[in-house]
This record gives C-alpha cells, sequence and structure tokens, in this order.
C-alpha cells in the first residue's frame, strides 16, 4: 500500500471525527473525570499508611502512571465496530477487489480516529492534569524515544486485537458480547487502571503469558521512570515479538473469513 | 386499563423479538458479566493491597456496590430505550411515536425493555449475600423494610438522569458522549465511598448531581455507619426524597423537550 493512499485513508477517518462538536467537548469532560476518580482513589489509599511506597510506587509516582495510562488510554481510542458494519452491510465485498492490503486499511482509518482522540482530548487533559497534579516524568532523551517506540508497539497490538475480534463477524451474528469481553480482559490486563506490580503474585504470571500489557502498561512504565534504561530493550522485543503473533493469527482469520465469504456468495 | 394492555403487548413483542437467538442471548449475558468480574476484580486487587479505602472495608465496599447495581439494574431494565434515544429522533422514529393516541414516553420506554440486564441484578444479589455475610449486617425489620424504598429512590435518581440527558436530544440532535458521560462514566465515582473525593466534588456529587444518594448516603444508615464524614448526617434519609423531586424535574424537561420538538425531517 503507497503511503499517500495509506495518509488519504488516515484523514478521511480523521475528518468523521469532528463533526459533532458538542460531543467533542463533553468528550474531553469524560476523560478528565477518570483522570480525577483514579487520581482520588490512589490519594485515599495512600493517605492510609504511614508507609510512602507501595509496590515501587510513590504517591505522586502512581498519579503520574494514573495521567499517563489514562492518556495513553484516550489517545489509543479507535472504532472497533468498523469491520462488524463492513460485514453487516455487505460493503465488505468491495474490499475483496481493491488492490490495498485490508489489514493495514483497516489500521489508517484507526489511526485517523486515534489521531483524532490524541490532538482534541489526550492534549487538554494532559495541559489541565500537569497543572492540577504532582506529576513528574525523568526527562531522559533515550527514554522518550523508547517509550514512543514503545507506545506505537502497544498501539500497533490493539489495532492487531481489534482486528481479530472484529473478524469473527464472519462466523458470527452477534459480535458485541465477543467485543464487551475483549474490552473487561483489556481494562484488567493492560494495566490501565492498576497497574500490574499491585496485582498478587499467582496473577502475575497469567500477564506475561497474554498481549494486554503491552498495550498499556509497557509503554507507561517506560515513561514514567519505573524502567531502568539498561532494561528497556528487552520490552521493545517482547512487543515486537507479540506483534507478529498477533499479525499471523489477523492474517490467517483474514484469509479463512474471505473463503467463507465467497462460499456464501458474498 | 386498555393502555396497560397495548404496554404489555409491546414489551412482549420485544421480548419475543430479543430471545429470537438463544444463544447468542445467553452468550452476551455471560459477557456482561464477565465484564462486571473484571471491574470487580481490580477492586480487589486494590483491597488486597491496602485492606480498606477511606475507612471502608471489603464488606462496606461490596454494600456500596450492591445498591449502585440494583439501582442501575432496574434503571437499565425500565429505561434502557433512552440510551439511544437520539438515534430516533435522528431517524424520524420519534415522529411517529408523536402521532399515536398513547403518551410519548410511555411509548419510547416500553418499546425495548432489556432483559439482559439480569446479569446487573445477578451481580447485585451477589455483593448483596456477599457483604451480609462479610461485614455483618444486622438485618433488623426496620432496615428490610427501608432497603426497597431506598433501591426505588436510587431507580428514580438513575432513572432521572436518564430521561434529562436524553431530552437533551431534542435540541442537540445528537448527544451520544452527554449520554455516555452521564450515564455510565459517572457511575465510577459511586464505586467508591464519595468521602475520598475533595468537598467540591462531593458537594456537586450531593446536590447538583445527587448520585451520591443512589449508595453512599444510605448505605451509612444500612451498616450502621457513624455520619461524621457526611456532610450533614440527615443526607442519609435523603435518597427518597431525591428520587421524587429529581425524576418530577426530569418530567418537566422532557415535556418542556417534546414541546420544542420539531422534526429532523429524515
Amino acid at each position: 500500500m503507497s503511503p499517500k493512499v495509506f495518509f488519504k485513508f488516515v484523514s478521511i477517518s480523521f475528518q468523521k471525527q469532528i463533526t459533532y462538536r458538542f460531543d467533542y467537548f463533553i468528550g474531553i469532560v469524560n476523560g478528565f473525570l477518570y483522570v480525577f476518580i483514579f487520581t482520588s482513589l490512589w490519594k485515599a489509599l495512600y493517605a492510609q499508611f504511614e508507609v510512602k511506597e507501595h509496590n515501587g510506587f510513590t504517591l505522586s509516582s502512581i498519579v503520574t502512571y494514573a495521567v499517563v495510562a489514562m492518556a495513553v488510554r484516550i489517545a489509543f481510542t479507535m472504532d472497533d465496530s468498523i469491520i462488524h458494519k463492513k460485514v453487516e452491510d455487505g460493503s465488505i465485498a468491495t474490499e475483496l477487489i481493491r488492490p490495498t492490503s485490508f489489514m493495514f486499511m483497516n489500521l489508517a482509518e484507526n489511526i485517523g480516529h486515534s489521531l483524532f482522540h490524541f490532538l482534541a482530548r489526550t492534549f487538554p487533559i494532559v495541559i489541565i492534569s500537569i497543572f492540577l497534579y504532582d506529576i513528574s516524568v525523568p526527562f531522559e532523551l533515550l527514554r522518550l524515544l523508547a517509550f514512543l517506540l514503545s507506545a506505537v508497539l502497544g498501539y500497533l497490538l490493539l489495532s492487531m486485537l481489534h482486528f481479530t475480534v472484529g473478524l469473527l463477524a464472519f462466523w458470527f451474528v452477534e459480535i458485541f458480547p465477543f467485543m464487551l469481553f475483549k474490552y473487561s480482559l483489556f481494562t484488567f490486563f493492560a494495566g490501565g487502571i492498576v497497574p500490574i506490580d499491585f496485582f498478587p503474585e499467582m496473577l502475575k504470571p497469567l500477564t506475561h503469558l497474554l498481549p494486554f500489557k503491552h498495550m498499556l502498561y509497557s509503554p507507561a512504565v517506560i515513561l514514567i521512570g519505573r524502567v531502568p534504561l539498561s532494561e528497556i530493550h528487552t520490552i521493545l522485543i517482547t512487543q515486537g515479538v507479540w506483534l507478529l503473533i498477533m499479525m499471523g493469527i489477523g492474517k490467517l482469520m483474514w484469509n479463512a473469513g474471505k473463503n467463507k465469504l465467497i462460499i456464501q456468495g458474498g | 386499563m386498555e393502555t396497560i394492555g397495548i404496554y404489555l403487548a409491546i414489551i412482549i413483542t420485544s421480548l419475543r423479538a430479543r430471545m429470537e437467538y438463544k444463544t447468542s442471548f445467553l452468550f452476551y449475558i455471560f459477557a456482561i458479566l464477565i465484564f462486571y468480574i473484571g471491574q470487580i476484580a481490580l477492586l480487589l486487587v486494590v483491597l488486597n493491597q491496602f485492606h480498606e479505602i477511606q475507612g471502608w472495608s471489603l464488606g462496606e465496599m461490596a454494600f456500596l456496590y450492591t445498591l449502585l447495581a440494583m439501582a442501575h439494574g432496574f434503571t437499565n431494565l425500565i429505561f434502557s430505550q433512552l440510551i439511544q434515544f437520539d438515534e430516533m429522533i435522528i431517524s424520524g422514529g420519534f415522529d411517529r411515536v408523536l402521532v399515536r393516541p398513547l403518551s410519548p414516553l410511555g411509548q419510547v420506554i416500553f418499546s425495548r425493555f432489556e432483559i439482559s440486564t439480569v446479569a446487573h441484578l445477578v451481580m447485585g444479589f451477589a455483593a448483596l449475600w456477599f457483604s451480609t455475610h462479610i461485614s455483618g449486617i444486622e438485618w433488623t425489620l426496620k432496615k428490610i423494610a427501608l432497603f426497597p424504598v431506598v433501591v426505588i429512590g436510587g431507580v428514580l435518581i438513575a432513572g432521572a438522569i436518564r430521561l434529562m440527558v436524553s431530552a437533551v436530544a431534542f435540541w442537540t440532535l445528537r448527544n451520544r458522549s452527554l449520554v455516555h458521560t452521564a450515564v455510565f462514566s459517572s457511575r465510577e465515582f459511586i464505586v467508591y465511598p464519595v468521602s475520598i473525593y475533595n468537598t467540591g466534588v462531593q458537594f456537586f456529587l450531593t446536590f447538583v448531581f445527587p448520585i451520591a444518594f443512589i449508595n453512599f448516603y444510605p448505605a451509612h444508615l444500612f451498616l450502621d455507619r457513624s455520619g461524621d464524614d457526611l456532610l450533614h448526617p440527615a443526607l442519609e434519609m435523603g435518597t427518597p426524597v431525591v428520587g421524587i423531586i429529581l425524576f418530577s424535574i426530569s418530567l418537566v424537561v422532557w415535556k418542556y423537550g417534546v414541546n420544542h420538538y420539531q422534526s429532523s425531517g429524515s
């Protein structure tokens, strides 16, 4: 797929988002509401103890984590029902005759959606939070670059997750339960609300077996300085491996789904 | 009496349509249960680490959740159609409602009877059983009599909020984000004791957007907590009063909206 076509899709998907202004302002309120609730929660929890540090997080670093994780999560917002809608109304058939890879076109649409959320929502929320909370991020160039790379990998992973679950629409009429299921696992295991360090020991091995923590937790802990610079490359490599696995699954499912579509007569 | 018969017929038709796909319906309920279990599991992870939140133990938190789940469960059961009310306005479906000789609100409410919210009620009763067991609530006759009153009060509050934000669609047409924020995101506030927030927000959740009455205030009464952390001890008894006042206001707003309504023309 040529970059020009790719960015065309990004821009169309971006423009779709700006149509509703009222919705946009409420969206910022909505995002900040979550930041506020969880920072209040951590403050109340930390105030209970003499101890200043829990699982390696001071109050300041857990508040930073809460803001960063929420900001990343909002920036990562995409429309996970695109494929389902295309299968439902039959427009998926036109995808088959396009000379572009469906997987990349889907990614382009996701990026447009997310870019809007990043500029319009994440940005204001981060600015507000910087003024309201005690946020500290270590300023090291290498770390910032590693964070960006890790965030991109995390984003691609999440996009692939939506892609594979979306493809289930080829086999099931009602796909909403799967999406809810995916959302539940993501909310719990990606560490967007409670970082994985706080999980009980028996749950931790499970988090290593699942891809979710590489979507939010990994970039967030890199940025806030929880991980020493010398260990960052292991995280990035693991993320890369997960991405290859997920892309493989996505590719297999797309091919299987495509065959099913042809048998049905599309 | 005849109108009741008509409403009953509408409900039965919508239930039948919903049950058309039995397996997908069951899986849908299963997915909702997983979703709530995931949310609760996060709370358990935090409590496992910190034992209590601002003086609220696990059992007491479970009781907070009981009142929340029940109020939202019954509200969902009755007012589920309001979530997509803007769709009805945009598509022109509301025009059809207006020409019939039945109350528009009655028709909107009864056009869908969301039986899948059984999941909320299952969670609510499970939490009630759990909290009674752990925190050892003493179920006196007075409390048993008051419980349904408080739940109904909570339903009136939650229902009034839905009605009001849906009515906004009469003016703005699309108001998906507002509904989402006011109905779903705001719920996140009262998963935790409202006392963890700063005074300004406590005031807001008590007098402006009074969802603290759904669970936080009445929980003091059932758990025999001293009302020391309350803005005022009398608030413990406020739920039914606030419910009736708020619901009356929401009916006025709705009527005003219907009168203001101009068809979108589609």
